[in-house]
């Protein structure tokens, strides 16, 4: 009975341990940066497209905006609650929210409004949805959940506020940000063992001649089909093993690494860049405080970096 | 796990958020693999939340294997009560690129919307019909060809460059839909998968 209880309470600590511990704050705050400015500038492109996307008038009328989705995926709830002449205006803020969280201003509440009208706008019309605003979705979420805004925030600066050190909500939303990290790529690649391209060794291929998926006429790698196949099975292999590959402190910077690769590569080649950046950017909060830091420096001054 | 001073955490808020975690980690881990016995089962504990907050995602990107070239061939009319032609129907193309590089980001979005219309046959009857009628007003039929241009083996491309060639590529026409705009009931569907 003894060693049960003492065995419980052992999972306990290292349960509250890992979810519940001090988190770097600053690092937190360089992902809000990267993470905010990335959807900032995503969502500013798409301002113009509003009526098409998001409006009567365009592809998708509100009554349909369920029947695109399958009905399993359908929400309970649907938070649009606006009228097509307000689309402009709610897109705006929405957008605003992104650029002012970049900044370090708003909080946890601006970040939970941010959040609404993500999903908002997602569940209005879920046939425009790349991936990048889907995994954004989620990785906003669990930033609101956090006190990203203490660190590196102008609103901080205004009001000569002094920084805090992170509570269990900031701890909780920093872990949810790295879980979910984790399960994307593993169910990622575990979705493409199914496909019999991806065993041969040739999905890349597959990609790479489709001219509504590149930027640009890459059929000239038919000549080195041994890099098609490479990098097709390194796809694989990084995507299923970034898991346990990442929690070990040995080979954490070479699979971080090759995640910073991985994506360039998409980004370049598919134009994806958003994507890029909104799966790189929780790579920060794998990383030490004082590289971070170290890194900081070299971009910002460093009466800010040493807050 | 960083240098800030530990806060003394209260027991029970830590109670309350470990059962909220274990509850999304479950949403998370089964609602990514929503085909499962296991994700049909708990269907009614998880889609609730997870359908909420957009965790019913099963993150397959290019999988199982990435998707073909396809676009819209539609064909817009314009007729009188007895069919006679009004003006020249117009023919036209989704996404207007059709199988051509696109890089602006905007134009991007709008060939992904089109990608994921097109591969349900119940969306581009219900959705991009009534929207090609909204989109040309005084149109009284649209006629879509839901068409897809296989991209090449690698095998094939080895042997014989001229099967990349993508303006000769063969298309082969999946599906046929004929809207009428003023009559939402006189669908037609045709099959013509090969």
């Amino acid at each position: 009975m003894k060693l049960i209880k003492a065995a419980a309470l052992g999972a306990w600590q290292g349960w509250t341990k890992f979810w519940f511990a001090p988190v770097s704050l600053f690092n937190l705050a360089v992902f809000r940066i990267v993470f905010c400015g990335t959807l900032f500038l995503m969502y500013l492109s798409r301002q113009s497209d509003v009526t098409l996307y998001f409006t009567d008038l365009g592809i998708l009328p509100k009554s349909m905006s369920s029947s695109v989705m399958l009905e399993f995926y359908r929400p309970l709830i649907h938070f649009t609650f606006w009228s097509d002449a307000w689309v402009p205006w709610v897109h705006g803020f929405f957008v605003l929210s992104l650029l002012l969280l970049c900044l370090g201003i708003g909080g946890r509440a601006l970040g939970l409004i941010a959040t609404f009208l993500h999903i908002s706008f997602l569940q209005r019309n879920y046939s425009i949805a790349f991936g990048a605003d889907q995994i954004s979705v989620l990785f906003l979420f669990y930033l609101s959940m956090t006190q990203s805004c203490e660190k590196l925030s102008l609103a901080k600066k205004i009001r000569h506020a002094e920084g805090v050190s992170s509570d269990a909500f900031s701890s909780m939303g920093y872990r949810l940000i790295q879980v979910q990290l984790c399960v994307i790529y593993a169910f990622s690649g575990f979705e493409k063992l199914k496909g019999s391209s991806w065993w041969d060794g040739t999905a890349i291929w597959t990609v790479l001649a489709n001219t509504q998926m590149v930027t640009a006429d890459l059929t000239w790698l038919r000549h080195v089909p041994i890099l098609i196949a490479v990098i097709s099975f390194s796809t694989i292999v990084f995507e299923i093993y970034f898991t346990p590959l990442v929690w070990n402190l040995h080979t954490r910077k070479y699979i971080l690494g090759l995640g910073v690769l991985f994506h360039t590569g998409i980004a370049v080649l598919m134009a994806l860049y958003s994507f890029g950046f909104v799966m790189i950017a929780p790579y920060l909060l794998f990383l030490n405080q004082e590289t971070v830091k170290k890194w900081a420096r070299k971009i910002l001054p460093a009466s800010i970096v040493s807050e | 796990m960083m240098n800030q001073p530990e806060k003394p955490r209260s027991k029970w808020l830590l109670i309350i958020l470990s059962l909220f975690l274990v509850y999304h980690l479950t949403v998370m881990v089964v609602l990514a693999n929503s085909g499962s016995f296991l994700a049909r089962s708990l269907t009614p504990y998880l889609i609730p939340y997870g359908n909420l907050i957009q965790m019913n995602t099963t993150w397959n990107f290019f999988a199982p294997d990435p998707a073909h070239t396809m676009f819209v061939k539609y064909r817009v009319e314009f007729t009188d009560a007895n069919g006679a032609d009004l003006k020249e129907p117009l023919v036209g193309f989704i996404p207007p690129e059709k199988k051509h590089i696109v890089i602006d980001s905007s134009k991007r979005r709008f060939l992904y919307a089109m990608r994921f219309l097109l591969l349900d046959n119940n969306r581009m009857q219900t959705i991009l019909g009534p929207w090609l009628c909204r989109e040309n007003p005084g149109a009284t039929r649209v006629i879509m060809e839901n068409r897809l241009v296989p991209i090449p083996n690698l095998d094939q491309a080895l042997l014989d460059s001229t099967v990349l060639d993508q303006e000769n590529a063969s298309e082969t026409t999946m599906m046929n839909f004929s809207y009428n705009c003023g009559d939402k009931n006189e669908d037609e569907v045709r099959d013509e998968t090969h």
